[in-house]
């Protein structure tokens, strides 16, 4: 074992170079040999058994350290040169491969003639973490990330700075390197004395805490940047700061500050109550909705028992078990009640909130609001009302009701499209083309015409008649109506219509037009005049056989025109007659002369017959005037004839009349 | 052509009956059909003065109205120089102006005539 006494002072020396990590070479230029400290092999990642020779040497170099390396050993070598010999390179670990940064230094020593070198000695220290820290730094001043700053107490100057900085200042690296750079000018009045104190607490401790400031850029604007920094070792009168430039902080900061007040406003001005509670659900806050609607401040309403209060005793247990749920899962809570109103009325509400969690997903609060939907609730109930009414209604109607969106051209249809037209549910596409398919192509073209003349028109109505096709390929006779609803801008969006199926309607329509034709024929040739009268004796229709007869017209007869065509010796008679006969009601017959359109008066006996509906009301009045000018002449003849023969035999036994009476007076007399 | 109405013979008065009368009808029954009345054309009543107008002459005569209480209606007396009668006023119609009239006489031999003026 080696003792200080045993040991020679080269191996002292050298046991002194290794416990200070530096690693010592010997190379002998003339035999090639290379002596390397184990250090030294350790630096190469080699063992300390490892034989090494030059060309090794170099082995264990970076390769592109290689090349320059050996052109620097050979200038050391160089016995025109000085012989000194200083280099950093990497050695790549010969056999642990490992990177590292070698600091070589050493000398070269000559023959005594210096033509040549005969021995060439140094060290290698490992400079690893130097390089390592110098490459990091030179990173960060080369990023431009942030800002990096060299300055000097004493003359108060930036020395150097990277891009960045120049970028906040706004300063080019010509003004940096001419020493236009002063950051005392840079730095606002208002900033001075407090850039004092920190210059001090520099000089004391060395040390340049972070702090705020604004610095005067070139262009004279203020830019708002944050420093921090140290001397550059202690005692020193350069240093290094940082320099964070805080403008789009600031403007942040500036943005949340607005956008808390405009928060602010928004939670205090929206049309709902806004409210906040703890995470047990004790409410902490009320906006200005809720203070106006309950009449409660924020003071008088925290807590629970206000809220539960308020709420509409119906809904009250429903809201519990509600907003309890949430309070336990932390799952959204959405609820519609009623609250009290300050005047005592309920409104009905939609509460809805929301967990407010902190980074832990721990809820720290909920926030709340409660949206007026009276009127919503209201509009609802109406609505359900009318969209049933209006299933109803479709139901008890047989008429196909259709919804055309104008702009979509989808159409919707009511049941009755399969019931009356007898398609399948899945036949009836929801499309105007099928509408238009399945019109009879003999009215399609007027038909789609038609109602696209109203729609592009401005048209507000439709309506037209066509056949359309029924399942069974039979058409059906329809009579389609429909209504065009236009938006805000005037176009029209939408069209709503009723397709009615008046095919028997048509049916019944002819018939009762036949009906009326035949009878307007019987009555025209029957042999009285005819006649109908309203209820009240008004007159509105003749047969032909009265025009005929009377030589008039329906506007000189219509009403009581009738009375123009009597006889004036009777008229009087007949009006008495008639005024009493129409409110009685009763079936009536009346004898009178009515004067022809020659002139001649005949006579006609006249029956009127009462017509009522099924409840009895009487609804018009028929009548007939039956000539009976010939009988009432033969009856006036026999009368006259009766009465001429009376007188006839009165006449021819008149003077034993008068013996008789003259008898009959003297036996009178004689039995007196 | 003009309207024709009965004359209420109750209230007859008696210049309706004068005037020129044509014999338009006759029925004879059972009248002596020679007899002066029974062919006449034509009788001419004027005052009490009574003429006759037979085919080939004119016979003069006397006639009055007269009036019995069991009869409704009057009658006429007719005197001619070969016969003296009496007529039964059965029927006056006259026109609404007047100036027409049918007279009907029922003889007491049964002959109905029939006169018309004008």
């Amino acid at each position: 074992m080696p003792t200080l006494e045993n040991t020679s002072g080269f191996e002292r020396l050298q046991t002194a170079v290794d416990a200070a990590g530096v690693g010592t070479w010997d190379l002998n230029p003339v035999t090639g040999e290379l002596l390397w400290s184990n250090r030294c092999k350790e630096l190469f990642g080699a063992s300390p058994d490892t034989h090494i020779d030059y060309s090794r040497f170099l082995e264990g170099l970076h390769p592109d350290d290689r090349a320059s390396t050996d052109v620097v050993v050979q200038q050391a070598l160089n016995p025109a040169g000085s012989g000194e010999y200083d280099i950093e390179y990497r050695t790549i670990g010969l056999e642990d491969k490992k990177l590292r940064w070698v600091h070589a230094t050493g000398r070269a020593f000559f023959d005594a003639g210096r033509t040549r070198a005969v021995r060439f000695i140094g060290t290698v220290t490992d400079v690893t973490e130097a390089r390592r820290r110098d490459l990091h730094l030179r990173r960060l001043l080369e990023s431009d990330l942030i800002g990096i700053v060299f300055w000097n107490l004493d003359t108060q100057r930036i020395t150097n700075a990277n891009e960045a900085f120049l970028k906040i200042v706004g300063y080019t690296r010509e003004d940096l390197q001419a020493g236009r750079i002063d950051w005392l000018r840079m730095t606002p009045p208002e900033y001075l004395q407090r850039e004092e104190a920190i210059v001090r607490e520099i000089e004391q401790t060395g040390v340049q805490r972070a702090y705020e400031k604004a610095y005067i850029r070139k262009d004279g604007t203020l830019v708002p940047v944050m420093l921090g920094g140290a001397l550059a070792e202690p005692g020193s009168r350069e240093g290094i700061s940082f320099c964070l430039d805080l403008t789009a902080q600031k403007q942040t900061e500036a943005q949340l500050a607005t956008r808390e007040a405009e928060f602010r406003a928004i939670i205090e001005f929206v049309p709902q109550m806004i409210w906040l509670t703890d995470p047990q659900g004790f409410h902490t806050f009320f906006n200005q909705r809720w203070i106006d609607y309950t009449g409660y401040d924020v003071e008088r309403s925290k807590g629970t028992q206000m809220w539960n209060d308020l709420l509409h005793p119906d809904d009250r247990q429903r809201a519990r078990d509600r907003w309890n749920h949430s309070l336990t899962t932390g799952n959204f809570y959405e609820i519609e009640y009623r609250f009290k109103a300050k005047n005592g009325s309920y409104r009905w509400f939609l509460g809805q909130a929301i967990p407010v969690k902190d980074e832990e997903g721990n809820i720290w609060q909920w926030f709340g609001s409660c949206t007026d939907i009276d009127e919503q609730k209201r509009v609802e109930a109406t609505l359900r009302w009318s969209e049933e009414r209006y299933a109803l209604a479709s139901l008890a109607t047989n008429d196909a009701i259709w919804d055309w969106n104008l702009k979509t051209n989808s159409i919707a249809w009511n049941a009755a499209i399969n019931r009356v037209f007898g398609y399948a549910p899945d036949a009836v596409e929801p499309t105007a083309q099928w509408w238009y398919d399945h019109i009879h192509p003999n009215d399609a073209e007027r038909i789609v015409h038609g109602i696209h003349a109203v729609i592009d028109g401005g048209g507000k109505s439709w309506h037209d008649e066509y056949r359309y096709r029924r399942a069974d390929g039979s058409y059906a006779q329809v009579y389609d109506r429909g209504y065009v609803a236009h938006n805000d801008e005037g176009q029209a969006v939408r069209m709503i219509g009723a397709m009615q199926d008046v095919t028997e309607y048509r049916k019944a329509e002819t018939a009762l037009r036949q009906r009326e034709e035949e009878f307007t024929s019987l009555a025209d040739n029957m042999a009285q005049l005819a006649w109908m009268a309203q209820p009240d004796g008004h007159i509105y229709w003749y047969n032909q056989r009265w025009y005929d007869f009377t030589g008039t017209t329906l506007a000189q007869m219509q009403g009581w025109g009738w009375e123009k065509v009597h006889h004036p010796a009777h008229v009087e008679q007949v009006m008495e007659f008639v005024r009493a006969a129409w409110p009685a009601g009763e079936p009536w017959e009346l004898t009178f002369p009515l004067r022809g359109k020659d002139g001649e008066h005949r006579w006609f006996l006249t029956r009127a017959v009462p017509v009522r509906d099924a409840q009895g009301q009487l609804v018009r009045w028929l009548g007939t005037n039956t000539d009976i000018t010939e009988q009432k002449q033969l009856q006036e003849q026999l009368e006259r004839s009766y009465a001429d023969l009376e007188a006839k035999v009165m006449f021819r036994t008149l003077d034993l009349e008068h013996q008789v009476q003259d008898l009959q007076r003297r036996l009178a007399e004689a039995t007196k | 052509m003009p309207d024709f109405f009965d004359v209420n013979l109750q209230q007859l008065p008696d210049h309706y009956l004068t005037g020129n009368w044509r014999v338009s009808d006759r029925v004879l029954n059972r009248t002596d059909p020679t007899s002066a009345l029974a062919q006449a054309t034509g009788l001419y009543l004027n005052n009490n003065d009574l003429e006759v107008r037979l085919p080939h002459e004119v016979e003069q005569g006397r006639w009055q109205v007269q009036r019995d209480e069991l009869l409704k209606r009057p009658y006429l007396e007719l005197q001619l120089a070969q016969e003296t009668t009496r007529a039964l006023i059965t029927r006056l119609r006259r026109s609404t102006d007047g100036l027409r009239s049918q007279l009907t006489l029922y003889f007491m031999s049964g002959m109905e005539l029939l006169l018309l003026q004008p």
